[in-house]
């Protein structure tokens, strides 16, 4: 009896413990999830703009990508399976990137993108909250951030996805 | 009138050497306080990631364009969180974070208290 207040905080602070580490998603939430989509205002690659009035009564999946980044080869596949299961608009945002490689790549890898967003300083890619890249952000049909994904969209991201599409459709 | 000309240059100029001294020691105090997200055990201070050099470029702009520190911070945590912060701010979501310690030394406290009165 004389220990019960010390067993009571360990247990505690055990408790504690064994909730926060084994949280099944460690992943970084963002800041915007359940948001409008912050500022965005871009020159597209086909000299147009991409903005606020792109996302408009469509769900849409912004995909923030480069050509010098590896992962995102690995992704690109991924994105075109998605469209095949799921024909959403895709936008990419090319971070940082130089638009000679990046018109190479998308003739070698192909295009999945319904419009592609010039982010050539990083400052969009900073206003949307992203760590790095590849990261992409589930838009729902009023502007609103309803999921996000850090890192590459894999079989596992799409199942994900499709059931989140699947939810926003409704 | 050329020695006054070259003075005013020179006073002129070193206004400018100055200004810029304080906003880079300014921008590296905030620096200091912003966590590195792809890092994160260092500040964007430390790190040479891209993001923490974007960022450092972002602070400085932002000085320069007469935003102040508190500004500078809501607007970094509006975009990525409280986590972006390396010392978190007290509020409703952090205060058990800082309250923490000091409910379980004061519960230690009192538990010893507690022994040593037994005895």
């Amino acid at each position: 009896m004389r220990y019960t207040g010390l067993i009571i905080i360990t247990a505690f602070i055990f408790v504690c413990l064994f909730f926060g580490l084994n949280k099944e998603d460690q992943t970084l939430k963002s800041a915007f999830l359940n948001k409008p989509i912050p500022e965005i205002n871009l020159n597209s690659l086909k000299n147009d703009k991409l903005d606020q009035s792109d996302f408009k009564n469509e769900i849409i999946l912004v995909n923030f990508f480069a050509s010098w980044c590896v992962p995102c080869i690995v992704e690109h596949d991924f994105l075109f399976e998605l469209k095949k299961q799921k024909p959403i608009k895709i936008y990419g945002i090319n971070y940082k990137d130089n638009i000679k490689n990046l018109k190479v790549w998308l003739v070698k890898l192909g295009n999945p993108y319904s419009k592609i967003g010039i982010d050539k300083t990083g400052i969009t890619g900073i206003n949307w909250g992203i760590n790095g890249i590849p990261e992409s952000f589930l838009i729902d049909k009023n502007g609103i951030i309803k999921h996000k994904i850090n890192g590459v969209i894999d079989e596992k991201q799409i199942k994900i996805l499709l059931s989140k599409i699947e939810l926003l459709e409704k | 009138m050329k020695k006054f000309l070259i003075l005013t240059i020179v006073t002129l100029f070193s206004q400018n050497i100055f200004a810029d001294e304080n906003l880079d020691k300014k921008a590296r105090e905030i620096n200091k306080k912003i966590r590195c997200v792809v890092c994160q055990s260092q500040s964007i201070d430390d790190s040479d990631s891209l993001l923490a050099r974007d960022l450092r470029v972002l602070i400085k702009d932002k000085l320069k364009e007469g935003k102040n520190e508190k500004e500078i911070i809501d607007f970094l945590v509006e975009r990525y969180g409280e986590f972006i912060l390396l010392k978190p701010r007290f509020n409703t979501k952090t205060y058990f974070l800082w309250l923490a310690p000091i409910i379980i030394i004061l519960s230690g406290l009192f538990l010893i208290k507690g022994i040593f009165k037994k005895n």
